[in-house]
C-alpha cells in the first residue's frame, strides 16, 4: 500500500483513537470529580436544609416560650385560675393576643393554653376550649411535662384530630407575680408542617425525604401522600447519627442506585432536636449528566483540533516522503537503461543523502556503461572480424571435405569390390556402385546415367533389406558387425548366398586412434559368384574329365591285362607279347599321368580333403611292398620291409594318401634302381614316426636334389631336355604337399650317384583322443 | 556259377567286363542304364551287382537307391564301379548300401575278380546256380 494511504489511515485511526479516549477520560475524571462535588453539594445542600429545619424548629421552641411569657396569656391565666377576670372579656383578649402572636411567630396549626388541670382554656381551634386534655391524648404527656416545668417538644407525628403532621411544642406559664414563679399553666402549640415541608421543596431536583428517629418518612419533596407511611431501612442510620453526615453513593430501597446525602437534626442550644434524618437522593444520571456532557464537550471541541492536527503532520510527512517517490522514479528510469536521471535533492537529511548518494552511483554507473560499451564495441569488432577469419576457414575446409569427399567417393566407386561405410549407429555412411550392383542387382541393368549417386534413398532399403536376406541366409550381419566392433578386428564370412549371388563379406571396424573409440565399420563385399560358378564347372570339368579320360584307359588297360591273361596262346609270339605289355605299361602310366594331374588340381584348388585316423605303418608298408611284389619280382629286385626293434607307435594320418606316398616312393624306388632292391625301414622320434624307403638305384644328381618336390622340375630347366623317364615329376611334388597337409615332412635323406637314395617321411604319432577317433570312422 | 549283374553303359567297359567275367567261369548279364539294371536285377536275381555311377537318365548313385528300396533287390550286394575319384560320392554309396567303392582304372581286371572272391569268401555267398 502507497505511503499515503498508510499514513491516511494512521491518521485516521489515531484521530479516532484519540478522540475516543479523551472522551473516556474526560468522562471518568469529570464523573470522579462531580461525584466528591455533587456529594459534597449534595451534602452542604442537605445541610442547610437541615440546618433550616434546625432553626426553624429552635425557633418554634422558642417562640412558644415566648408566647407563654407573654403577659396577656399570663394574666388569662392568672385571671382564670383565681377567677378574677370574666373569662368572656379574657377570652377575648387572649384571642386577640394568640392571634398577633400566630401571626408574629406562626404559623401555628394550632395553639392551645391549659391550665393545671389540662383543660384547655384557650385554642386557636375554638371548638377546642375547654375541654380537658385526655390522658391518653397524643398531646397530654407533652402538656405534662410542660406543667412540670419542662419546656419540652414532641416528635413528629400526624395529629388524630386534623390528620395533620404536626410537632407538639410546650411551655409552661408561669406567674411573673409570683414571687416563686408558679406554674400556673402550659401553652402547647402545633407546628404547622407546611413549615417543614416549604423548606423540603424550596429545592428542585433531587428528592428529599425525611425521616424520624423510628425512619419513618415524615416529609418529602415530591409526595405528600407518603408522609408517615415508609419506613425507611436503608438509612445508614448509625453512622450518620455519629457523623452527622453521609454522602455515598448506593442503592435505594428499589434498588437503584442513587447518589445521597444524609444528615442528621442537629438542634440549636436546648432545642436538640428529635434525630430526624435528612436524605438527598439523586439518580447517578441526573447527577452525573453534567459529566457526560463535559465528556461530549470536551471530546466536541478536542475532535477537530485533533484531526486538525493529524492532517498538518499527515501533509507534512507526505511532503516529506516525496523525495523518496522521485527517487523511485529515478531509480526505474536507471534500470530501463537512462543514466541521465538523476533524483532531485531537496535537503541535507537522510533523505536528501539518500539522494544525493543515488545521484552519485548514477554518475558511475553511466561511467561504467560507458567504458562497458566502449569495450564491448572493440571485442565485438575483434570477434567480427575472427569470426570472418573462421569463417573463411570453415569455407577452405568445406571445400576441401567436398573435394576429399569426391575423391573418395570417385576411390570406392572404382573398386569392382562392394564397398559399405557404417558408422556408430550403423547407419550407411558410404557406398559405392559395385555395392548397389550387388545389393540391388537391378541397377546392373540400369543404364550409368540412370544410377543414383545420391545415397539416400537407397539406404533404408540396404539396411533393412540386406539384414533382412542375410538373416535368412543365417547370418545376422547387425550382429556381425557387432562381433567386428568389439573384437575390434576383421570378420570374415564366406560363402554367403545371396539372391542369385555368392558373396564373401569382409567386415572391419574402423577405430579412431587417438579416442581409440570405434566409430563405424567398412565392409566389403566381393561377388564371388563367377570364382563359385567357375569352381563348379572346373569341378565338374575334372570329374568329367577325369572320367572321360579314365575311362579308355581303364579300357586300354584292362583289355591289355585280359590278353595278357586268358589269350596267352594267342600272344604267343613274344613280340606281340612285348606289344601287348607296352600298350598296358602305357595305359597305366597314363592312368597315374590323369591321377596326377587330378590331384595336383585339387590340391591346387585346396580341394582336397584330408582324413586322418590312427595308422599301423608297419602293417601298410608290407601292404604297399605286397603290390609291387609282381613289378619288383620281374626286375629281379628285393622288396622287404625291416620289421623295427620297438612296436611302432600308429600315426595319424591319411590313410589313403599315406599309402599313395608309400606307392609313390616304392614304385620310384623300382624305377630307378636295376640291382638290388627297395627296402622300407622304420625310425621314431619325440613325436613322429619315420619311415625310410631305401633304393639301391642310380641316386639323384646334387643338382637335381633341391628340384626334387617342385612341380615337374628337373635339373635341366629347359623344357625339350626333360627327361620323361622319370615320369610326370608330380608324384613327389603332390607326397610333399600331402605331408605338408598331413602335419609330417618327406624329405630325401641321403643320395649317391650309383649307390641309391633315401627317402624319409615323418609322420605326427597318433594322439589318444586321435585314436579314440579313428575307432569310430567308417573303412572305406 | 555265380551271377554277375553289370549295370554300365559304356560299351568299352561293359564289353571288357564281360569279357573277364565270361573267362573267369562268371554268368554276367549286361544293363545298359540304371532303370534296365534294375529291372533285370528282379528278374536275374544276381549274386552281386556291379554298378557304375556316371550314366544317363538315372545315375549309379540313384540306381543304387532304387535297388536298395525294394524288398526283392534289396539284399543283392552291390559294388559301385567308377571313374570318379570323388571321396563323397564313394562315402555316400557306401552309405546307401554299397559294399564296395572301386576306381575302375587303379585296377587290373584280375584284381577286381580276386576282390569279388574274397568278398564271397568272406561272405559266404555260394553261387546261384
Amino acid at each position: 500500500m502507497k505511503l499515503a494511504k498508510k499514513l491516511l489511515l494512521l491518521v485516521i485511526l489515531s484521530s479516532l483513537v484519540g478522540i475516543l479516549l479523551i472522551g473516556i477520560i474526560s468522562f471518568i475524571l469529570t464523573r470522579s470529580a462531580l461525584k466528591k462535588s455533587i456529594g459534597n453539594q449534595q451534602l452542604q445542600l442537605a445541610q442547610q436544609m437541615m440546618d433550616k429545619i434546625d432553626r426553624l424548629l429552635y425557633e418554634r421552641y422558642n417562640d412558644v416560650q415566648t408566647m407563654a411569657g407573654d403577659e396577656t396569656i399570663e394574666n388569662f391565666l392568672s385571671a382564670a385560675e383565681n377567677r378574677t377576670i370574666p373569662i368572656e372579656n379574657t377570652q377575648s383578649t387572649i384571642a386577640k393576643r394568640i392571634n398577633d402572636l400566630s401571626i408574629v411567630t406562626g404559623p401555628w396549626d394550632d395553639i392551645d393554653v391549659l391550665d393545671m388541670n389540662g383543660v384547655i382554656l384557650y385554642s386557636l381551634d375554638q371548638t377546642l376550649i375547654g375541654k380537658k386534655l385526655d390522658r391518653n391524648a397524643q398531646d397530654f404527656s407533652i402538656y405534662d411535662h410542660a406543667r412540670n416545668g419542662a419546656t419540652t417538644y414532641s416528635d413528629a407525628f400526624v395529629d388524630s384530630d386534623s390528620q395533620k403532621p404536626t410537632v407538639l411544642f410546650a411551655t409552661p406559664i408561669r406567674d411573673s407575680n409570683d414571687p416563686t414563679r408558679k406554674i400556673i399553666g402550659a401553652v402547647v402549640s402545633h407546628l404547622s408542617w407546611p413549615l417543614i415541608t416549604e423548606v423540603l421543596e424550596s429545592v428542585n431536583g433531587p428528592d428529599i425525604d425525611l425521616y424520624n428517629r423510628d425512619s419513618q418518612e415524615i416529609a418529602n419533596n415530591y409526595d405528600s401522600s407518603a408522609f408517615f407511611k415508609e419506613i425507611n431501612t436503608h438509612l445508614n442510620k448509625a453512622q450518620v447519627l455519629k457523623e452527622g453526615k453521609l454522602s455515598s453513593v448506593s442503592q435505594d430501597e428499589e434498588g437503584k442506585q442513587i447518589v445521597s446525602a444524609e444528615v442528621s437534626e442537629q438542634g440549636f442550644l436546648e432545642y436538640k432536636g428529635s434525630g430526624w434524618i435528612l436524605l438527598m437522593k439523586q439518580s447517578p444520571a441526573t447527577a452525573f449528566a453534567p459529566a457526560a456532557n463535559t465528556a461530549l464537550l470536551s471530546a466536541g471541541i478536542l475532535a477537530p483540533i485533533i484531526i486538525l492536527i493529524n492532517s498538518i503532520l499527515f501533509f507534512i510527512l507526505l511532503r516529506l516522503l516525496h523525495p523518496i517517490g522521485e527517487l523511485t522514479s529515478a531509480t526505474k528510469h536507471i534500470a530501463g537503461g537512462d543514466f541521465s536521471q538523476r533524483a532531485p535533492v531537496h535537503s541535507q537529511d537522510e533523505i536528501g543523502q539518500l539522494a544525493s548518494a543515488f545521484n552519485y552511483m548514477a554518475d558511475k554507473l553511466n561511467e561504467l556503461y560507458s567504458n562497458l560499451e566502449q569495450k564491448v564495441k572493440e571485442k565485438t569488432a575483434e570477434l567480427e572480424k575472427e569470426k570472418a577469419g573462421v569463417e573463411q576457414k570453415v569455407i577452405e575446409r568445406t571445400h576441401e571435405l567436398s573435394y576429399e569427399q569426391a575423391r573418395l567417393q570417385a576411390s570406392i566407386n572404382s573398386l569392382s569390390i562392394g564397398y559399405l561405410m557404417t558408422g556408430i549407429d550403423n547407419q550407411v555412411i558410404l557406398i559405392n556402385n559395385a555395392a548397389k550392383d550387388i545389393l540391388t542387382l537391378s541397377t546392373k541393368t540400369a543404364k550409368p546415367a540412370d544410377r543414383a549417386n545420391d545415397v539416400s534413398e537407397i539406404r533404408d532399403k540396404i539396411d533393412m533389406q540386406f539384414v533382412n536376406t542375410v538373416l535368412r541366409d543365417k547370418v545376422d550381419l547387425l550382429a556381425q558387425i557387432e562381433e567386428a566392433k568389439k573384437r575390434r578386428a576383421i570378420v570374415i564370412l564366406k560363402d554367403i548366398a545371396y539372391k542369385m549371388l555368392f558373396l564373401n563379406l569382409y567386415i572391419s571396424p574402423i577405430v579412431n586412434k587417438t579416442t581409440e573409440q570405434v566409430i563405424g565399420s567398412v565392409i566389403l563385399i566381393e561377388d564371388i559368384t563367377e570364382q563359385k560358378i567357375i569352381e563348379r564347372s572346373r569341378d565338374e570339368f575334372f570329374s568329367i574329365a577325369s572320367h572321360e579320360l579314365r575311362t579308355p584307359l581303364t579300357a586300354i588297360r584292362g583289355n591289355a591285362s585280359i590278353i595278357q591273361d586268358f589269350y596267352k596262346e594267342e600272344i604267343k609270339n613274344p613280340e606281340v607279347q612285348e606289344i601287348v605289355n607296352d600298350i598296358h605299361k602305357s595305359s597305366v602310366r597314363l592312368i597315374q599321368i590323369v591321377n596326377d594331374f587330378l590331384d595336383v588340381s585339387r590340391l591346387e584348388q585346396g580341394k582336397l580333403e584330408f582324413n586322418n585316423s590312427a595308422c599301423d605303418l608297419l602293417a601298410m608298408s608290407e601292404d604297399v611292398v605286397k603290390e609291387y611284389d609282381v613289378t619288383g619280382s620281374r626286375k629281379k629286385l628285393y622288396l622287404r620291409v625291416t620289421k623295427p626293434e620297438h612296436p611302432l607307435p600308429l600315426a595319424y594320418v591319411d590313410k589313403d594318401r599315406m599309402r599313395q606316398i608309400l606307392v609313390n616312393l616304392v614304385g620310384n624306388g623300382i624305377k630307378f634302381t636295376n640291382e638290388g632292391g627297395v627296402d622300407i625301414s622304420f625310425g621314431q622320434s619325440e613325436n613322429h614316426v619315420d619311415v625310410f624307403i631305401t633304393d639301391t638305384g642310380m641316386g639323384i644328381p646334387q643338382e637335381n636334389q633341391n628340384l626334387l618336390f617342385r612341380k615337374f622340375q628337373q635339373a635341366e630347366s629347359n623344357i625339350l631336355t626333360r627327361d620323361a623317364t622319370r615320369g610326370t615329376g608330380l608324384g613327389l611334388y603332390i607326397s610333399k604337399v600331402f605331408m605338408d597337409n598331413m602335419g609330417g615332412s618327406i624329405v630325401l635323406e641321403k643320395s649317391e650317384i650309383g649307390k641309391g637314395s633315401t627317402f624319409k617321411v615323418s609322420v605326427p604319432i597318433v594322439t589318444p583322443s586321435q585314436v579314440a577317433e579313428s575307432t569310430q570312422e567308417t573303412h572305406v | 556259377m555265380y551271377k554277375i549283374l553289370l549295370i554300365e553303359d559304356d560299351p568299352l567297359m561293359y564289353r571288357m567286363y564281360q569279357r573277364v567275367f565270361s573267362l573267369s567261369g562268371y554268368t554276367i548279364e549286361i544293363a545298359e542304364d540304371g532303370a534296365a539294371g534294375y529291372e533285370k536285377a528282379k528278374t536275374y536275381r544276381p549274386d552281386l551287382i556291379l554298378l557304375d555311377v556316371m550314366m544317363p537318365k538315372m545315375n549309379g548313385l540313384q540306381t543304387l537307391e532304387k535297388l536298395k528300396a525294394d524288398e526283392v533287390t534289396k539284399d543283392f550286394p552291390v559294388f559301385i564301379l567308377s571313374n570318379l575319384a570323388n571321396k563323397p560320392d564313394a562315402i555316400s554309396a557306401l552309405q546307401k548300401g554299397a559294399k564296395k567303392y572301386l576306381i575302375k582304372s587303379e585296377y587290373e581286371p584280375k584284381e577286381i575278380l580276386s576282390i569279388i572272391k574274397e568278398f564271397f569268401d568272406e561272405n559266404h555267398i555260394s553261387p546261384s546256380t
